[in-house]
């Protein structure tokens, strides 16, 4: 049997002894890898050993002196230079290494021996650094002659800490252009000017540091802070280096102020932010009392514009007596008026005005007078704004007690607005505002003879005044005053030729003129007085042609009667033709034939089947007419009528939802207000969730008080419609939102009003 | 600073006149090719306070109205003295973090 034959057992493979170098330098044993080098050079005298020998001998040199075996780091420096080795990188690195154990003899001997070598002066530059940062030994590191300007720099720093920076800079002109210590100098240099918030000068040193020295890298977190530049190409290091050198980290207040600004900025942030601002107000008080004054304005306005009743006592407490609004009551006035409660915010203003009255607060004199009737004025503003059924009674009785409370003798009256800007005008005569409001709010409501006596009172101070005389020419249009109309109004065109207004209201007041004229059959003094209307006001050519017509008619006329036929410019708009000259007809009495002829030519068109296409150029026609007011005033019945006819043509259709949108929207286009609260109001009753009738009654609010309306209400529809359209994406959406955002641009108590229901706010993610 | 009166360095009594008077020499001095921003608060201080409507009006509604928190920590930083940064404080911190 044949015995089997082992393999022979294999011999382990010998590495290249080079490869134990390298395991002992992996291992950082640096005298194992010098013992085991010397040994390989000895026995194989390449150049690649020798090469690698010098490299093996810095390293080991390096890293002793590194842990601060400065023994072993000459013992080896000592047997290095015995090498003899020529190369000029072996000789700097000898340089260098007898430099770090500051034996500058012995460095200066071999840099000497090394032709036009600058390795001295550089190594003189790491030392300075290595130097300064040492606080024991610093000064006996450097070479006796750099002394001098070690110290002058330690000296510039001590003084600059002690705040003596004259001081510092006359120390530091000691450390000259070729001094090691030159970066040092400008280290300290942009500090001085750091400190004294000069950034630029600052700056202006700080970018001349080498930045592979130390003082470039200390002082790289502090420059980032003021140097976008630098900051920019230093993101890594920025956020490696900790933060120090910023005015937040040394004043506690500032970081208060950080967490007052993230509570503030959420909706119920408020009552945070009081209780942060509490507990800093004392000292914020007695070391930066105007920052205070400007923290109480602010919280003044948060709580303006938050949600929640003000907290008047606690504000006081905190922040004291405001002296321009003792009892708060501007405060509150200004919070009511902006969550649409009229009564309380009327009430507040009169509360303050009465305190004003009291004591003229910061204003003297006829500014003391004008403010409080612009306070007046805001309180009778107040009252045409408010909303009654908006406003639980509950909540409105507690907002009177409180008032009643902060002003016993104060009385007031929140059902009336007349009276208070009576009390404006005579505290302000020759402020226009209250006289021109009060002067159309009085034509508004019928009462011509008293604006016209009020227009005519202001017109005394201010004679030039276009709003008045205005005004005033309308007012006397109205109470039948016709010649004295038109010479106000010619007073007033005379003022601004250009006037639009003012030759719309000449030539109304001629168009009336005419009319009475032809009623008293004086045909030729109604047609000059027809000719100046087409003169003056081109929008009234349709009413001069009409009444121009009618003259003809009854004077049996042929050649005028064609004529005026021809100046009738709305062949384009029969509807509006045929509506204008039914009025008139009635006016002028025309006889029987012609007005009912008139009639039921209008009645017919009334009459016809209607579309959404009939509807709307018959609206815009409609609208043309309304626009001409006051000569349609006496035309209800017709707008009765229309009104009826839109309702009936609304109930016709099984279902009107899309029609009465559509009409809704080009009521919108051709802004008639009134029609539109209508078709709005009846949309939302029939069609609650529909959206689009609830931005079409918020449109409405604001068409019809464009500077009063309910900023709660139409914050709440705009609110549900941008809601429910968020991710739409159809025209008729996207003409909804950038509506709405208008309408928050224009007015911003209702961008605030609804801001705090911003989904992304509430969760803070804005 | 939202202050017109302390934009144009005017007191609260100053009348139209001397307001007109310092909105020139202001606007002078800072051109809106050479300062725009300055130039545009000067404009706007100006707009608050040039007749006496305006002055009474913004004194009476609009105090502090504009103020942010933002604004208000600047300024106090820039009242706030910045520290004296010593060599061995400049040590430490450069020290890398643990």
């Amino acid at each position: 049997m044949r015995q089997k034959i082992k393999d022979p057992p294999k011999r382990p493979k010998l590495s290249p002894p080079i490869a134990f170098v390298d395991e002992a330098l992996a291992r950082a044993e640096f005298s194992q890898a010098v013992k085991l080098i010397d040994i390989l050079v000895g026995h194989q005298s390449t150049p690649e050993y020798h090469a690698r020998r010098r490299s093996v001998y810095l390293q080991a040199i390096d890293h002793a002196i590194r842990i601060g075996s400065l023994s072993g780091a000459t013992v080896l420096l000592t047997t290095a230079e015995k090498l003899d080795y020529t190369e000029t990188d072996w000789r700097e690195g000898l340089v260098i290494a007898w430099m770090r154990l500051d034996d500058f003899e012995r460095a200066k001997r071999i840099a000497a021996s090394i032709p036009d070598s600058k390795i001295l002066e550089k190594a003189i530059l790491f030392q300075a650094d290595n130097a300064m940062v040492d606080r024991q030994r610093g000064r006996d590191r450097m070479p006796f002659e750099h002394r001098a300007a070690f110290d002058a720099i330690r000296t510039a720093f001590a003084n600059y800490e002690r705040n003596n920076d004259e001081e510092a800079r006359t120390a530091l002109q000691a450390v000259g252009l070729q001094s090691p210590f030159l970066e040092w100098k400008l280290l300290l240099r942009g500090l001085i000017a750091w400190s004294a918030k000069d950034d630029a000068r600052a700056i202006e040193n700080w970018s001349r540091l080498d930045r592979q020295r130390v003082p470039a890298r200390l002082i790289a977190s502090v420059r980032a802070k003021i140097d976008p530049v630098f900051a920019a190409g230093i993101n890594r290091i920025r956020t490696e280096l900790p933060g120090h050198g910023s005015s937040r980290d040394t004043n506690p207040l500032i970081a208060a102020l950080q967490q007052v600004q993230m509570s503030i900025s959420h909706s119920e942030g408020l009552e945070l932010a009081f209780r942060k601002v509490e507990s800093i107000i004392g000292l914020m008080k007695s070391a930066y009392p105007e920052i205070a004054s400007r923290l109480a304005d602010l919280f003044y306005w948060q709580i303006i514009h938050h949600d929640e009743p003000p907290p008047t006592d606690r504000y006081t407490k905190v922040f004291g007596t405001r002296p321009d609004d003792k009892s708060l009551l501007r405060m509150v006035a200004q919070y009511g008026d902006r969550i649409g409660m009229g009564p309380l915010a009327s009430m507040a203003w009169q509360g303050y005005e009465f305190e004003m009255s009291l004591e003229p607060l910061r204003f003297t004199g006829e500014s003391g007078s004008l403010a409080r009737a612009m306070v007046l004025y805001a309180a009778a503003q107040s009252i045409i704004s408010s909303d009654y059924d908006a406003i639980p009674e509950a909540e409105l009785n507690a907002a009177v007690r409180g008032i009643q409370r902060a002003m016993p003798n104060c009385h007031v009256d929140i059902t009336d607005a007349h009276p208070l800007v009576r009390k404006a005008i005579e505290l302000a005569p020759d402020w226009e505002v209250p006289v021109a409001a009060l002067a159309s709010r009085l034509i508004e409501e019928g009462l011509f003879a008293e604006s016209a006596e009020v227009s005519t009172r202001f017109l005394l101070l201010q004679p030039n005044n276009i709003g008045a005389l205005t005004t005033l020419s309308t007012a006397q249009m109205m109470i039948g005053q016709l010649d004295e109309s038109i010479a106000t109004a010619r007073r007033a065109i005379a003022v601004d030729p250009l006037d639009r207004d003012l030759r719309e209201s000449l030539g109304t007041a001629c168009l009336v003129k005419a009319r009475e004229l032809a009623l008293k059959s004086k045909f030729g003094e109604a047609d000059e007085c027809l000719r100046e209307v087409i003169a003056h006001s081109p929008e009234l050519r349709a009413c001069a042609a009409a009444i121009g017509t009618i003259i003809a008619i009854k004077q049996k006329n042929q050649a005028d009667l064609e004529r005026w036929t021809g100046v009738i410019p709305n062949e384009s708009k029969p509807l509006l033709s045929t509506y204008i000259f039914a009025v008139e007809a009635i006016r002028l009495k025309a006889g029987k034939p012609v007005v009912d002829s008139a009639n039921q030519r209008f009645n017919e068109q009334l009459t016809k089947p209607a579309t959404i296409d009939d509807v709307i150029p018959f609206l815009q026609a409609f609208n043309s007419c309304r626009n001409v007011k006051p000569v349609y005033r006496g035309a209800p019945a017709h707008e009765k009528a229309i009104i009826a006819w839109l309702a009936r043509w609304a109930a016709e259709n099984i279902n009107p939802k899309e029609p009465l949108i559509e009409l809704g929207f080009s009521l919108l286009e051709i802004k008639n207000a009134k029609l539109l609260d209508i078709v709005a109001k009846t949309g939302r009753a029939k069609y609650r969730s529909e959206n689009l009738f609830q931005y079409l009654a918020g449109e409405a609010a604001i068409m019809l008080k464009p500077q009063t309306f309910n900023i709660r209400t139409v914050s709440r529809l705009f609110l549900q419609v941008l809601m429910r359209i968020e991710d739409a994406t159809d025209d008729r959406s996207h003409k909804m939102c950038d509506a709405i955002e208008r309408h928050r641009g224009m007015h911003p108590d209702l961008d605030d009003e609804m801001t705090p229901y911003n989904p992304f706010d509430f969760f803070g993610f804005a | 600073m939202t202050d017109p009166y302390k934009t144009l360095g005017i007191s609260l009594d100053a009348d139209d006149d001397t307001i007109r008077r310092r909105y020139l020499e202001l606007v002078r001095e800072f051109s809106p090719e050479h300062h725009p921003q300055r130039f545009a608060a000067i404009r706007n201080a100006y707009e608050a306070v040039r007749d006496k409507q305006r002055r009474v009006r913004s004194r009476l509604f609009e105090v502090g109205k504009n103020e942010s928190i933002e604004q208000i920590i600047v300024d106090l930083e820039a009242l706030t003295p910045r520290p004296r940064l010593g060599l061995f404080t400049l040590l430490e911190n450069a020290k890398p973090s643990k």
